[in-house]
């Protein structure tokens, strides 16, 4: 085990080897606490410092994107980065943040004509609670700040306490529209290296890219919507039910839940409902074409799409972003190809890119990621065999990382497993490194685009505050 | 715009028919809740492998909390006799008593109306503003399914505002967190009397799975909820079913 001291310099390190800072947590031992680095590329590397005390030297001015870990460390275990210059309150929203002793500080942004405007966190849109302060002068964005934690549940604590060895239940809870991927990145830290059935991972592989074509089809009628197209934005959302039944059909709950167990899946999917999600599948690729062809064709549409909420490369690396966002800007990185898990290393699939980072390069990478999907799917089924969908799993002792690529990017489970008893659970969602850099995306735009940009964001609240 | 796909839209109509009885539940698998018919030796093993502590079976009765129960179906997996019935749970239930279902007892319930001053107000035009008091997400992907072409809820009067302010109806999913307890006081504050509150989930009417997090247990201590939607999520159908229901627009030509 390294010093804190050498942290900085050890998580450098890694990073000129092409890996990523994916997470950093802190756990209680006996005598202080244990830093956790978690750094993903092409292979997991975990770094571990101990810290005698309350201080150790701060990651954040080497590598930008640990800041909102270390500010996460210090509101759980009040270990304070030396060096690090941004400490606002990154969940705790205590006394709520409009009132006259407010606990949300104002954007540090001033002079004459800066007007500072407070939003949420309940919202005009049926979406989850988040508050956020932009600071305009006129009508462009010259600053914004997102505090977040409404929906701060303790999951992590939930699943420290549970008494059960299958906790995939309160896993599919974390972000449940990211169910699956977040149950299987618990799965991975609970199965370890046992042998999935071959049929349960391509059960597993299906699930996982259904989920995907759902979520990226509500994310290109909420675009449409928040640009004003209503005839694409309801298209979308029919599509997007088609999919939701589809789902029901399969394992009867309309967001997949219940489907994924220890050691397998709960239930098969019988010939007559493969070949269902087949033809629907295809069906909804053609669909999607439709749709974003649409939406593409028509000059305001595009007018407001493109050069908006523009995420430069050199962002999306620098705040280590990920999922669709970090590659409609560029970044290479899609966990499906850098780790495959359930069935992803025998199934063909490309990466689709996009260099410009703004919302048209979002919506189209998800349109292609839908492509992608129903590729995935078709190769899944195609390759299924019978057999067993189930095996016994027994936990062993030890630490353990999870990661998938839910359609919000990659999503990182933690465990520390002593006895056969959780003792440090660390979740990771997607959306977590994804929320500062939509504070850079928005610069330079007018507060009327900060929907879109969001939307085509796609970000979890429930995810980012556990 | 590609005219092929405008006819088409126009041909297919794709929303499902009014009156809401019609509204049909789909594929039949969700909102079915674990009831033991005769044969149930009150072993209790469902009890133990319930992981949101719905069902509680003493010496002499078996005894399921609908506004707990997370629609998980473990509990008749495990049933060992095989007991365990799935029947068809209620849409919604002005009473939180009434989502308690004992064994041996009715699992039918009385699809009531709300207070019959509240609705003299709210008349035919409910207009909701839904607040996330820390949920998943999966409620809202449903409230927004219920919006939808294929349900369209707006044609039965039933609309989503953007403000408290504008309110009549809030509809409450999420557990209610800690961090969220100071917003929600200030939106029952902003909404004009007299509101229509409505807990939907399981995690608003009794916290759910997170009822040992940094939740206050659902909204129950902090508002008086004038109506119950369980689920988890309760699915769009039984959704527009409850609302039709419980606010009396069932007559609607």
């Amino acid at each position: 085990m390294h010093s804190a001291d050498d942290l900085p310099q050890r998580i450098a390190e890694c990073s000129d080897e092409g890996l990523g800072l994916a997470c950093m947590y802190a756990r209680s031992v006996p005598g202080g606490h244990v830093l956790e680095a978690v750094m993903i590329g092409d292979r997991v590397e975990r770094i571990t410092a101990f810290v005698e005390g309350t201080t150790y030297r701060s990651v954040t001015p080497s590598v930008p994107c640990a800041s909102i870990y270390e500010r996460e460390i210090y509101e759980t275990y009040s270990l304070t980065p030396i060096g690090h210059r941004d400490m606002r309150p990154l969940r705790s929203r205590s006394p709520w943040g409009l009132s006259k002793d407010s606990a949300i500080p104002h954007n540090d942004i001033s002079g004459s004509g800066i007007f500072e405007i407070p939003v949420g966190p309940i919202h005009a849109g049926v979406i989850g609670p988040g508050h956020f302060r932009f600071s305009v002068a006129g009508e462009p964005i010259l600053m914004m700040r997102t505090y977040l934690g409404y929906s701060r549940r303790g999951v992590e604590r939930l699943m420290e306490t549970s008494a059960s060895a299958d906790n995939t239940v309160i896993a599919e809870r974390i972000s449940g529209d990211n169910a699956v991927a977040h149950a299987l990145a618990y799965l991975q830290t609970a199965e370890q290296d046992s042998d999935i059935p071959e049929r349960a991972r391509f059960i597993r592989t299906v699930l996982s890219e259904l989920e995907r074509i759902y979520n990226h089809l509500g994310t290109i009628s909420g675009i449409a919507l928040d640009a004003s197209l209503a005839v694409p934005a309801a298209q979308g959302g029919m599509l997007r039910e088609n999919m939701l039944r589809l789902n029901e059909k399969i394992c009867g709950h309309r967001q997949l839940w219940g489907m994924l167990k220890l050691g397998g899946v709960s239930r098969d999917i019988s010939k007559a409902v493969l070949n269902e999600i087949e033809h629907e599948t295809m069906k909804v690729g053609f669909d999607t074409d439709e749709l974003v062809k649409l939406m593409v064709g028509s000059p305001s549409f595009m007018d407001r799409a493109e050069t908006t909420g523009r995420l430069s490369y050199e962002d999306a690396l620098r705040l280590r972003t990920v999922g669709p966002v970090a590659r409609a800007s560029g970044v290479a990185n899609d966990v499906r190809k850098n780790l495959p898990y359930a069935a992803y290393d025998m199934v063909a699939m490309k990466v689709p890119m996009c260099p410009t980072g703004d919302v048209y390069a979002r919506l189209s990478v998800r349109h292609k990621e839908i492509k992608e999907s129903v590729s995935v799917i078709l190769q899944c089924i195609n390759m299924m065999k019978d057999g067993p969908i189930r095996t016994a799993v027994r936990p062993k002792d030890g630490s353990y990382v999870g990661v998938t690529e839910s359609p919000r990017g990659e999503t990182v489970h933690c465990a520390h497993i002593n006895d056969g008893k959780i003792t440090r659970y660390k979740i990771r969602d997607a959306s977590f490194p994804n929320w500062p850099a939509l504070e850079s995306a928005v610069l330079g735009n007018i507060v009327p685009d900060f929907p879109l940009v969001n939307k085509s964001f796609d970000l979890s609240y429930s995810g980012n505050d556990l | 715009m590609d005219d092929g796909m405008l006819r088409t839209a126009l041909k297919n109509f794709l929303s499902l028919k009014r009156p809401p009885e019609s509204i049909p539940v789909l594929y039949g698998k969700r909102m079915l809740m674990p009831f033991p018919d005769e044969s149930c030796g009150l072993c209790g093993s469902c009890a133990k492998e319930c992981r949101a502590g719905a069902i509680s079976v003493s010496e002499s009765e078996w005894k399921i909390d609908l506004g707990r129960c997370i629609f998980c179906r473990r509990c008749s997996e495990v049933c060992g006799n095989g007991s365990l019935q799935l029947v068809k749970a209620p849409d919604y239930v002005l009473k939180r008593e009434d989502l308690i279902f004992r064994s041996g007892e009715s699992t039918e319930r009385e699809r009531g109306t709300i207070d019959q001053a509240k609705r003299k107000v709210i008349g035919r035009s409910v207009n909701i503003r839904e607040v996330d008091t820390g949920s998943c997400n999966v409620c809202e992907v449903e409230v927004n399914s219920v919006f939808n072409r294929f349900y369209d809820a707006e044609r039965f009067g039933i609309k989503i505002v953007a403000s408290p302010r504008h309110a009549d109806v809030l509809l409450v999913t999420g557990p209610l967190t800690d961090n969220m307890r100071d917003a929600f006081d200030e939106v029952l504050r902003a909404t004009p009397d007299p509101k229509v509150i409505i807990a939907m989930g399981a995690c608003a009417i009794s916290g759910g799975l997170f009822s040992e997090g940094e939740t206050s247990s659902g909204i129950a201590g902090s508002a008086d909820v004038d109506l119950f939607i369980p689920g988890c999520p309760p699915p769009p159908d039984a959704i527009i079913r409850a609302l039709l229901g419980a606010f009396g627009l069932t007559g609607q030509q």
